[in-house]
């Protein structure tokens, strides 16, 4: 796939009660629709959009894929605005 | 051949619904089902179906019969229900599967006298809904991640959709809660009975994980509630007026992951009010009252919408203006629902559909209620929702 699509919806989490995002809150996780959907038949990622103030978060902005390392073994892939 | 007519809710018993009870859950339940029996003019000697679901508030809790769950040979023992043979137990949380399991038992002459019963524990170890795991696998490993694993972030989704699809607001949404709340004042067992709400309240209350705040979450409670079931021939000999079974709609996702969509919701809710208004031969304008399933409060405005009662994407401006106000156009769940009872997972919808059409809601009672329906868990998906009839069709 082409790693770019749009926002399709998104929630921001403001209790600290998922592992390892305790700290994070309030944090956005977003649900992308690839750029490869069809009719009927949405290719759904979810990711965070670190660099975007939740309120700033608009349903169907274009976003584009980044990973982000999270050790030497792991890499997350994650989501930023589109360039253009 | 239709179910429509042969089964009836005849008995309604709640014990109180309260955040934590002195009392364990064995005890809770064997009091709502003693009260459901008499409601039914039955003795428990006279019971000879046992449906329950006893599913678990949360990943890893303990299930220990009597204290965190109620089973089948728990309450024939502590009742003495001496004629109990047919029994059934589901894991799904939702109640609809387990009642429809009972009428269908009771059409298909399996039992007689069927009592069906959910008792919910709100657990005093962890956090209710957390998400411990250090590790995340199957389906979660898709969302875990991204700090995304538990089932009101998964909810909040087609929420946040919806609003800004369709322009809709938590001043919107208000009017449902205050409206919901001021019903809750009037049923005995409701956990919120007693505290009084503003929308200004509800405006200001926290967020859980946005757009869901604290207060378009049902609250976790000890308690159980319990019907009993029987044909409509027996029906005749008992006390109360019989709530018949005018027809049923199940749903189911046919698919695995852990992200449903708001077009889903939609897709589902479409085939299951169209199967449900097929079997039952009546459409949205014949029901007065009813009972949409609120344990997130976004799922009020999908079950209208999906049910015909208003179209897709205008349930938020369909509620203003005192449509959804006791002497309104729609009285909306007049039995206060999940929201002002308490976490029950459907019980709450279907008594009060049911004591609408019996003429025994008291003063939450609307006038010409002889059909109402009880929806339960979201359109679609794993929801269903029951017709129910004050009169055989």
């Amino acid at each position: 796939v082409s790693g770019r699509g749009a926002v399709y919806t998104w929630t921001v989490m403001h209790e600290p009660r998922v592992a390892g995002f305790e700290a994070a809150v309030p944090y956005a996780t977003i649900v992308v629709e690839l750029e490869e959907s069809t009719a009927g038949s949405p290719v759904l990622l979810v990711g965070n959009l670190k660099e975007v103030p939740p309120d700033e978060i608009r349903l169907g902005e274009p976003v584009e894929v980044w990973f982000e390392d999270l050790n030497e073994e792991l890499a997350l892939p994650q989501f930023r605005r589109s360039a253009e | 051949m239709t179910i429509a007519g042969k089964v009836c809710v005849v008995g309604v018993g709640f014990s109180p619904l309260a955040r934590r009870s002195p009392l364990p859950l064995g005890a809770l339940t064997m009091e709502a089902a003693r009260k459901a029996i008499a409601d039914a003019g039955l003795s428990p000697r006279e019971i000879d179906g046992l449906a329950t679901n006893p599913a678990l508030p949360m990943q890893g809790a303990s299930s220990r019969d009597g204290l965190d769950v109620v089973t089948p040979s728990f309450l024939a023992q502590t009742l003495g229900l001496e004629q109990a043979t047919w029994w059934t137990r589901t894991e799904a949380s939702s109640f609809n599967h387990v009642l429809i399991e009972a009428v269908n038992a009771v059409a298909a002459g399996a039992c007689r006298h069927a009592l069906v019963w959910r008792a919910l524990h709100n657990p005093t170890t962890g956090k209710y809904g957390a998400f411990k795991e250090r590790r995340a696998a199957g389906a979660g490993q898709w969302s875990a991640p991204w700090g995304l694993a538990t089932a009101v972030q998964t909810h909040a989704l087609p929420y946040m959709r919806y609003m800004r699809k369709y322009g809709a607001t938590r001043e919107h949404m208000a009017t449902f809660i205050v409206n919901n709340r001021r019903y809750a004042h009037l049923v005995d067992h409701a956990v919120w009975k007693d505290v009084p709400l503003t929308r200004e309240d509800y405006l200001a209350a926290r967020y859980i994980t946005e757009p869901y705040s604290l207060l378009d979450c049902d609250m976790p409670v000890d308690g159980a509630a319990a019907f009993v079931l029987t044909t409509a021939e027996r029906a005749r000999d008992l006390p109360a007026p019989p709530a018949y079974v005018a027809g049923y709609a199940q749903g189911l996702t046919r698919r695995t992951a852990t992200i449903w969509t708001l077009e889903e919701i939609y897709e589902g809710g479409r085939e299951l009010s169209r199967l449900l208004w097929q079997r039952t031969g009546l459409g949205p304008g014949d029901l007065r009252a009813p009972q949409l399933y609120d344990g997130f409060s976004a799922f009020v405005y999908w079950w209208l919408e999906t049910l015909g009662f208003c179209a897709p994407g205008e349930a938020f401006a369909f509620i203003q203006d005192g449509r959804i106000a006791p002497d309104g156009a729609l009285p909306l769940n007049t039995g206060a629902g999940s929201l002002g009872c308490g976490r029950m997972h459907g019980p709450n919808q279907v008594a009060e559909a049911v004591r609408q059409v019996q003429g025994r809601a008291g003063p939450r009672q609307i006038a010409g209620a002889r059909y109402s329906l009880a929806a339960m868990a979201r359109p679609g998906a794993v929801g269903a929702a029951i017709v129910f009839a004050a009169d055989l069709p």
